[in-house]
């Protein structure tokens, strides 16, 4: 007989059939084709994103060797004022090409012959010629810890100092795009506003030739500079003496121009959520049995260096905001007890009898507390989209400031809550939001360069909600709020 | 004409076919597949929601996956119990988003025996579904999953993310609400 309503059941049921609405299949179609074709944008759309990335990135990561497109040394000489076209389609192939122009203009058609007949095979056989069982270069990479600006800058310097009519305060010298400053005195390549964090470069007068040297410049600057070397003053070398430069050929990437950065940080903070509610009761029991304790949040992104002073920023944000949620009911406990009672009754005749008898008596004995709690998590993934500006810059320090978006991707939450009903309620039964839970980024902080490519930072920055995290069909809306204190490391490629 | 032609192909498929032409996204057979299942599977996903636009929303997301997943289908088991399982899943899926209460309702002293069985399979499907759609939510879930399809406490447990001695108290909760709404309909013990 138990198990009769469950056989009813299941015989009614489980071959029950009924007729859904005429149409459905075409709705179903086109749902199917709608989606079809979001799937395609947004595979196109990350497509699109990928090879622009890439983009980028081959771009700002050349070799020197690629530079010869793209990299003019321009002089006084050559023009007066460059122009876009020059900074973005400059036709120097190296630097030989220069010294040769220039070279020319001081030293007449002769100077310049044996220069430019030579070619890089011929380069490459003398250095063999002069280091017995050196390897021959091939186009790999070759890294060494010369700073390739600094070498560029190092060896624009010296055309100036092989030049004496040249003008070097009316020159340039272009990385890509980029308009480069020359100290003319030291020779230090540096960049405005970071003077101080160049770091000094060995003079290259006299010194002798290395690995990397470059023989033709070497020739054609020794060559030349005899007359150069009786004019100015700054130059160490001895009157008459060769001058021997070693100009080491720019290697490596060139660090200005990649514009990535990578940070990561880890912060603490303090966060809660704010809940809208007609029942004020049941925010101030919320309040109430929610308290705030120690929240923490994870951010890696990636940086893309716009300008000098602005960037922009992705990556994942995780954040985890912990709650204690402690809940006491009362609870009134009573307690049966049987009580001997004596009882006078005066009769007429027989007079006073006394009568003893048993009564139960409930009673409320004691009041306890029903006490409920719970380590509350609420965990997020999120993309952030932010912005990000220098706002002042001192030395090694740098206050910044950033404002942004967060997309969230996905949201977890475990624990108790007290329902409209008072009841405590698990909030996996709460319908919220698994994804879709978006917030505002501010942020203001401080960049401490420890070298041109590695930074501290420390990073106090407010997260707020948009949207509930709760839907709808909750009743109530929830919005989650923090100021979290981050501290990282950013780190140049 | 078209429809003529999509009946006599459905007579002479088999379900192979059936499914190698869904697989290839042939609306044709896409459709043949609906017209052959929908019925059947509408009949769950009516058990598992409050009206009848809310089962057609049910049976249109399960059909969706069902022609999305098709080639994930490897055999095992019959195609109907496959299909069933996605339209319970999505039906149950469509259920959490909203609040899926398991608290009883006030059914102190029900008994669940001595019921006059006759009396309720006397009762036409109709009626007792429109009993099972009163039952709240939560209830009705279990009740559906252990009575109607056969899972085990210990799988409804892992299907609604509760222990199946949650489960199990739930079922027999689900019973004695379910006996309190048969006697609205004149159903009395004996």
């Amino acid at each position: 007989m138990k198990n009769e309503i469950e056989n009813i059941f299941k015989q009614k049921f489980y071959s029950f059939e009924a007729t859904p609405s005429a149409g459905l299949f075409d709705t179903i179609v086109a749902k199917r084709a709608k989606k079809k074709r979001a799937i395609r944008l947004w595979g196109a759309a990350a497509l699109l994103i990928t090879v622009s990335t890439v983009g980028i990135w081959s771009y700002s990561t050349k070799t020197p060797e690629q530079l010869t497109v793209g990299t003019t040394i321009d002089t006084q000489q050559n023009r007066n004022t460059p122009t876009r076209a020059d900074k973005s389609q400059g036709n120097i192939n190296g630097i030989q090409e220069t010294l040769a122009k220039t070279n020319q203009q001081n030293y007449g058609e002769e100077g310049i012959k044996e220069e430019v007949a030579t070619t890089k095979d011929k380069r490459l056989a003398k250095l063999e010629a002069k280091t017995p069982g050196r390897q021959k270069p091939t186009n790999q990479k070759i890294r060494t810890n010369v700073n390739p600006k600094n070498a560029w800058a190092d060896l624009f310097v010296k055309i100036d100092r092989a030049n004496p009519n040249m003008d070097l305060d009316k020159g340039a010298l272009y990385l890509g795009n980029k308009k480069q400053t020359i100290d003319k005195s030291t020779g230090l390549h540096i960049l405005k506003g970071s003077k101080t964090s160049i770091p000094k470069t060995p003079i290259l007068a006299n010194t002798t030739e290395d690995q990397y040297s470059n023989p033709t410049l070497t020739k054609t600057i020794s060559t030349h500079t005899k007359k150069a070397t009786e004019e100015k003053s700054e130059i160490t070398a001895e009157k008459g003496e060769d001058i021997k430069v070693s100009v080491p050929l720019p290697t490596g990437r060139l660090v200005a121009l990649n514009k990535w950065r990578l940070q990561t940080s880890g912060g603490i903070g303090y966060a809660s959520r704010a809940i809208s509610e007609t029942n004020k009761d049941y925010i101030n029991l919320r309040n109430s049995t929610e308290s705030v304790v120690v929240s923490y949040q994870f951010e890696a992104n990636t940086i893309y260096q716009c300008s000098p002073k602005w960037n922009i920023q992705t990556g994942l944000q995780y954040t985890i905001r912990n709650e204690l949620f402690e809940y006491s009911k009362p609870l009134y406990v009573t307690e049966e007890r049987e009580v001997q009672r004596t009882q006078i009754i005066v009769h007429p005749i027989l007079g006073e009898i006394e009568r003893s008898y048993v009564e139960t008596v409930t009673d409320t004995t004691s009041q306890e507390v029903e006490y409920t709690s719970s380590q509350n998590k609420f965990e997020r993934v999120s993309i952030p989209i932010v912005m990000e500006r220098k706002l002042y810059v001192r030395q090694n320090l740098s206050l910044v400031a950033k404002v942004g978006i967060n997309a969230g991707v996905y949201s977890k939450r475990v624990g108790l809550l007290l329902a409209i009903n008072n009841e405590t309620q698990e909030y996996t039964r709460l319908p919220t939001r698994k994804s879709g839970i978006n917030s505002a980024m501010i942020g203001l902080g401080v960049l401490y360069s420890i070298t041109p490519r590695v930074s501290l930072l420390a990073y106090p920055q407010a997260n707020l909600q948009l949207n509930s995290s709760t839907t709808s069909n909750a009743g109530f809306n929830q919005n989650d709020w923090g100021l979290y204190s981050h501290f990282g490391l950013r780190i140049g490629l | 004409m078209n429809q003529t032609k999509t009946n006599t192909k459905a007579s002479q498929l088999d379900e192979r076919e059936l499914i190698i032409g869904c697989i290839n996204n042939d609306v044709q057979y896409q459709q043949i597949l609906y017209k052959q299942f929908a019925p059947k599977m509408m009949g769950v996903s009516l058990r598992y929601c409050n009206s009848k636009m809310e089962a057609e929303d049910v049976l249109q997301d399960a059909f969706i996956k069902i022609f999305d997943k098709i080639k994930t289908y490897r055999g095992e088991g019959s195609f109907e119990g496959w299909i069933r399982k996605i339209v319970v899943f999505t039906a149950l899926k469509s259920n959490d988003k909203r609040v899926r209460k398991f608290e009883p309702g006030s059914l102190e002293n029900v008994q669940e025996q001595g019921f006059d069985a006759k009396a309720i399979s006397m009762l036409e499907t109709a009626n007792l579904l429109s009993i099972l759609q009163e039952l709240p939510e939560g209830y009705r879930a279990v009740f559906n999953l252990y009575a109607i399809e056969g899972y085990s406490h210990k799988e409804i447990g892992k299907m609604l993310d509760i222990s199946d001695v949650t489960s199990r108290t739930q079922y027999s909760r689900a019973k004695q609400y379910l006996i309190k709404l048969l006697a609205k309909y004149g159903i009395q013990r004996v």
